[in-house]
């Protein structure tokens, strides 16, 4: 379904890497991907969509190459840099984006009710909170019940209430999902989904995200490592059941980070 | 029907109806109030001074469009690189619907440039200044307000994909810079032959005249009424389509390429 082969994308002036060889594969299931800002997450979801410069290496959907891809309805994303055709109030820009992706307005309306965002309707999308936007996003991503959903940091900026009713519909989603987040209060939460650590572009794993409370990350080369991370500044090694810092411990990746160097 | 929504957003533009329009008026009246007029105190001499005024303004007030347009497909480049892959739009359906939006905006300016350049014109000279061929100026304003579409879309892809986004700014300008250069010099100069035929500026302009005026028009329109030659306005019109189609297939071509930009690229400061 999707085939990420070893891309590596640049960005900017000085052409840093922000995503340096990434292979991933989804057939069939749920995939998180956590790290810390600014380590390629987004980079590689807007690479997946065509929004970002592929470098090396390719990306495969539905068994054809991104480059290739015209009016595939089985993909959707909740970038917010996607929502933009036009100057449009939240109300049209769910009935536009329902017709381009051929779903039925309705279902976008009911689930805006059921986030009591109704009153976001009338007013032009950059005029919502940022986390309004990343909601409305989200709601028109999961909306398409597409057979592949990019979510790109879903729970950023959004309340507790919300965040909980998102991850339960998230959970039930029927479909495949790929998403990232720097968040991992959120990982044990996703029972049967694989896990991806991201660091400087690169992606380690795989492990299950709701084993995440068993794991930890250490300095150097571990004995029994399930996983080894060369990054600039330092090896790191992901243990499972005893190590010196346990993820499931850190709020997030940069304060583990923090922790563990 | 997405040119619905691109029709909503247009009318719901202050910018469009700012320039487009109240600020067209404001010419209008200096046309009509303000600037000299030393011909012979006859209505078909102030019939012509009005659809002059009339075929500049109509051509500029759909003009100021192109700046909203390229502005729109500019902020809009990285939803359209997504959109083409990823929903039902089609580059053609983006155009033809964006196309359509712009020429309903472009027949509105063009009725309301005929109707206060009527009630302007008429109350200076005394006259009953009534336009010759109303709908054939709304039909005309339909082709403007396409055809200044596709000029602007082009532009902004051009320099969307190829010479960076610094540009933006100016390249959204650039359809009513050309505006103002052919429309002032071919009322102040006179223009060659394949200048006056060859552009779609002149062409537009010359055919807003001649349907407000509803007689033939002289090439030299800084010339006087009766001398020289007339304007062949089935060449011009002719020509016109043939620029429409042609940019349609360009804008075609090209959009369907956008490469998705960062918006913070185009800023200036």
């Amino acid at each position: 379904m999707l085939e990420i082969n070893g891309i590596s994308v640049r960005y900017g002036k000085n052409k840093r890497k922000a995503v340096d060889g990434a292979n991933l594969s989804i057939e069939r299931g749920k995939v998180a991907i956590v790290g810390p800002n600014g380590c390629g997450k987004t980079t590689l979801i807007k690479a997946i969509v065509g929004l970002a410069p592929v470098e090396s290496g390719n990306i495969l959907l539905f068994g054809k190459d991104i480059k290739n891809i015209t009016n595939e309805l089985r993909v959707s994303t909740n970038l917010s840099d996607v929502y933009r055709l036009m100057r449009m109030s939240t109300s049209d820009t769910i009935k536009l984006y329902s017709e381009i992706k051929g779903i039925d307005a309705d279902v976008v309306m009911k689930m805006m009710a059921n986030f009591e965002l109704e009153d976001t309707l009338d007013k032009m999308l950059y005029e919502l909170s940022t986390g309004q936007q990343k909601l409305v996003c989200n709601l028109l991503c999961i909306a398409t019940g597409s057979k592949m959903i990019l979510l790109d940091e879903p729970f950023e900026n959004i309340d507790q209430m919300r965040r909980i009713k998102l991850t339960n519909m998230l959970v039930d989603y029927e479909s495949e999902i790929l998403l990232n987040t720097h968040e991992f209060d959120i990982l044990g939460k996703l029972k049967g989904w694989s896990l991806y650590f991201m660091l400087e572009g690169k992606l380690f794993g795989k492990f299950e995200a709701n084993d995440v409370r068993n794991l930890f990350i250490n300095r150097g080369i571990s004995p029994n490592n399930l996983s080894v991370m060369e990054t600039s500044y330092g090896t790191f090694s992901i243990t499972r059941g005893e190590g010196e810092v346990s993820i499931s411990a850190a709020r997030n990746f940069n304060s583990l980070l923090n922790e563990v160097t | 029907m997405i040119s619905t929504y691109f029709l909503k957003s247009m009318l719901k533009n202050k910018n469009i109806w700012g320039w487009g329009l109240f600020f067209m008026l404001f010419w209008i009246f200096m046309g009509a109030f303000v600037f000299g007029t030393n011909f012979p105190d006859q209505k078909i001499y102030f019939q012509y001074d009005a659809s002059i005024w009339f075929g500049l303004l109509g051509l500029i007030s759909t003009s100021t469009m192109a700046t909203s347009v390229a502005y729109s497909i500019y902020y809009g480049n990285s939803s359209l690189a997504y959109g083409f892959r990823f929903t039902t739009l089609k580059p053609s359906r983006y155009i033809s619907s964006f196309a359509i939006s712009t020429s309903i905006i472009g027949g509105m300016l063009s009725g309301f440039m005929l109707l206060f350049t009527f009630l302007l014109f008429s109350y200076r000279s005394g006259f009953l200044l009534t336009p010759t061929f109303p709908y054939m100026s709304i039909i005309i304003g339909f082709a403007s307000g396409a055809f200044m579409f596709l000029l602007a879309s082009i532009i902004i892809v051009i320099v969307n994909n190829y010479l960076g986004l610094r540009n933006v700014s100016f390249a959204s300008f650039i359809p009513m810079i050309l505006t103002y250069l052919f429309g002032f010099t071919q009322i102040n100069t006179s223009l060659p032959p394949f200048i006056v035929y060859g552009s779609p500026f002149t062409d537009i302009s010359d055919l807003l005249i001649w349907s407000y005026y509803g007689r033939e028009i002289p090439v030299n329109l800084s010339g006087s009424l009766q001398n020289g030659g007339q304007i062949n306005l089935v060449v011009q019109v002719i020509m016109l389509v043939l620029w429409i189609i042609l940019l349609s297939i360009l804008s075609f071509m090209l959009i369907r390429k956008i490469k998705p930009k960062s918006i913070e690229e185009g800023r200036q400061v």
